[in-house]
């Protein structure tokens, strides 16, 4: 994750475009100067900060968090520490792709590493564990990651501890992954029983209970992949005695089997896209415009008036998107620099969304299309068959989106970008 | 004074461009050009070498940890990364773009990725992470007096039209007519002529369509001729895409074609 550095407000246009990026939010300044709280019903932190906090004692529930893509679901979830009670909850959050490769991921191989982050997350808190657990424990990583120590002082000099060394051979040695799978293949129960004692041992020294947050387990954007980690291991995720919230690969949940899966979980949260428009889109969606318009207000200086109110409307209502929105202030920002305006027009917006259209229509094929206007009239993204998967990529590449709006109610329908471009489709196909 | 007549044409995004790197110095950004000839990339970066210090990664399919280890080595004296990325998107480069896209931006300079059609498809429908993570994109066309006006001023077959409605009434004359030939010489007749349409349209995807239509009936009734016709428009379309490996594979058919039959000898000067 990146540091950001402190944002003023943007009193020029080369500013607006330094201060429009799709990365998310970070720290507690960042939350603090430009965060936007979501329209009513997304409240979904909000509400899984309220679940953890209220659990009974000795329950350990397990989450899945999901959202497509750019619609703020790493920012939402860098939230959930900054709002738990830091007095009853020790948080571990981590990235997968920091400790695993995420093209070739297994749960053998995850769960190794989420022992390695727990037992860290206890050290760097100050813990002692005892030492007959503690050798005991790092002789069992050892062993199933087949590690020497010359090779230790030998490859990765002095000064890593034993986690990060062990960490940093699962992450690049395929090598030693294929033997922790080998080895752990007959031991992952006595892993699960070491990762409960740790939690146990953490717990009681820190008093506090300890949350685990894993984000980027939803960039298993590769299909079998995801379902290979997920659906054939879901029982193993769920049994570490922990709080844990995993990232989903939203892909997944549009398949039928999911149903099987998720009641191993306690909740699945799905983090939607604001609506901008109602459902029929015959009109804007107030709260849902009002929080596009807060965002830009955080980050732009509005006495300045870099864009018109009519100007913003209209860019908010053709995109509807979070993360394409914040692209296209910033792309139009620039454009509008070079075109050696102060503010941003419409034909900088409007030429901004000629080329992201064209682009998107160019990867476009028949089936797609034929999905899309399907999607567009029934407002519904479904495949016929498990099998076929039009619906699911077309969520996937951002074409179709799934919105929400402030009464709660969710449908799917084309990314407002394309909008235009259904009567053109539609004549092609006749 | 010749060679620069295409930055010249595209002077106002070479602007805006320079503006974008001016600003994401020192910082990491992504900006993504496609242009599909090498011809005009090098234009591209003569401009810019004029205006920032830039180091150039030629990456190749199978490239993809090179990518991320460049990445991690955060550290660079130049103001930016010139990318130029291999003509196919491969599943290493796909995840390197999409799983490690951050490392773009914790990077100490923007990157700048030159890429072909076909490869930006690619990410938009294979890394729609990185796709969205972007910085701006700029889709620049080749210059009129590049690459794809003298494929097709010079294409052997010749179809004479008053304007864009006079084509598309054509093109959909010889789709009915598609529909009901049953003579498949005609069929592949009508199929070229529609490549051929497609062609000045400039929707190669759609040429090649045609084309692999028309090369499955000439090799179905034996006709060399029109065989090696489909193989130079096939060329042509590919190279247009800046799938230029395909291209060099389509033309040598053709050339061989040419060569032992003696026929088509006026789609030389394309090849």
């Amino acid at each position: 994750m990146s540091k950001s550095k402190k944002m003023k407000k943007a009193k020029n246009l080369l500013e607006v475009y330094n201060n429009f990026k799709v990365t998310p939010l970070v720290t507690r300044e960042d939350f603090s100067q430009i965060y936007v709280g979501r329209p009513v019903k997304s409240k979904i932190i909000d509400d899984l900060k309220d679940r953890i906090e209220n659990l009974e004692i000795g329950k350990y529930e397990k989450y899945l968090f999901m959202g497509h893509r750019g619609c703020g679901k790493s920012t939402e979830l860098n939230r959930l520490p900054l709002i738990l009670d830091d007095s009853r909850f020790s948080i571990v959050q981590y990235s997968a792709s920091s400790v695993l490769d995420i093209n070739d991921i297994d749960v053998n191989d995850f769960l190794l590493s989420l022992a390695l982050k727990i037992y860290e997350h206890g050290k760097n808190n100050g813990i002692r564990f005892p030492k007959g657990f503690n050798d005991e424990f790092m002789d069992f990583a050892k062993n199933v990651a087949h590690i020497k120590e010359k090779d230790k002082r030998g490859r990765y000099g002095v000064g890593f501890s034993l986690p990060d060394f062990l960490i940093a051979k699962i992450h690049t040695e395929s090598e030693t992954r294929d033997y922790i799978r080998k080895e752990l293949g007959t031991k992952i129960s006595d892993l699960i029983g070491r990762i409960n004692k740790l939690v146990i041992i953490i717990e009681n020294k820190l008093k506090k209970k300890l949350v685990i947050i894993i984000d980027e387990l939803d960039k298993l954007t590769r299909y079998e992949q995801a379902e290979n980690f997920f659906y054939k291991n879901y029982q193993l995720l769920a049994q570490p005695n922990c709080i844990i919230v995993y990232t989903f690969p939203i892909s997944l949940a549009f398949d039928p089997y999911f149903e099987n899966v998720r009641h191993s979980f306690r909740e699945d949260y799905v983090l939607p896209q604001p609506a901008v428009m109602d459902k029929n889109l015959t009109s804007p969606d107030e709260t849902g415009v009002g929080f596009f318009k807060d965002i830009v207000n955080k980050r732009i200086d509005t006495k300045r008036r870099l864009i018109d109110e009519g100007v913003l409307e209209y860019a908010i209502t053709s995109t509807g998107k979070l993360s394409e929105f914040i692209r296209l202030i910033s792309d139009s920002a620039i454009e509008a620099y070079g075109d050696g305006s102060d503010k941003i027009t419409k034909k900088e917006i409007d030429r901004k969304l000629d080329d992201l259209r064209a682009t998107y229509d160019r990867t476009l094929t028949k089936e797609h299309i034929k999905k899309l206007i399907d999607i567009h009239e029934k407002k519904e993204a479904i495949d016929e068959t498990p099998k076929n998967s039009i619906a699911r990529n077309l969520l996937l590449s951002l074409t179709a989106v799934e919105y929400e709006n402030k009464k709660g109610e969710r449908w799917q329908d084309i990314n407002l970008i394309l909008l235009p471009l259904i009567d053109k489709w539609k004549k092609t196909l006749e | 004074m010749e060679k620069n007549i295409g930055i010249e044409e595209i002077s106002k995004d070479m602007n805006t461009l320079s503006i974008e790197v001016g600003v994401s110095k020192g910082r990491g950004n992504i900006i993504i050009i496609r242009v599909n000839s090498p011809y005009f990339r090098n234009e591209i970066l003569n401009f810019l070498s004029k205006r920032f210090t830039y180091e150039t990664i030629g990456v190749n399919e199978g490239e993809g940890n090179e990518i991320i280890k460049k990445l991690r080595q955060k550290e660079t004296k130049k103001d930016a990364l010139i990318w130029i990325m291999p003509e196919n998107m491969s599943t290493d480069i796909e995840n390197a773009l999409n799983n490690y896209r951050e490392l773009f931006y914790e990077y100490p300079a923007p990157s700048i990725i030159f890429c072909n059609e076909l490869f930006l498809q690619g990410i938009i429908m294979k890394a729609p992470d990185f796709w969205r993570y972007r910085g701006n994109f700029y889709i620049f066309k080749e210059p009129k007096r590049d690459a794809m006006p003298l494929a097709f001023e010079s294409l052997p077959i010749s179809i004479s039209f008053k304007d864009k409605k006079d084509l598309m009434r054509r093109k959909r004359i010889n789709e009915h007519l598609l529909r009901i030939a049953k003579d498949e010489k005609q069929k592949v007749g009508l199929l070229l002529e529609n490549s051929e349409i497609y062609l000045i349209f400039g929707n190669f995807k759609k040429m090649i369509e045609v084309c692999e239509k028309a090369l499955e009936s000439v090799k179905e009734i034996g006709d060399k001729s029109g065989e090696s016709e489909c193989y130079t428009s096939l060329g042509i379309a590919y190279r247009n895409l800046g799938h230029f490996s395909k291209a060099i594979e389509y033309y040598e058919k053709s050339l061989k074609m040419i060569q032992k039959w003696g026929i088509n000898q006026e789609n030389l000067q394309v090849i």
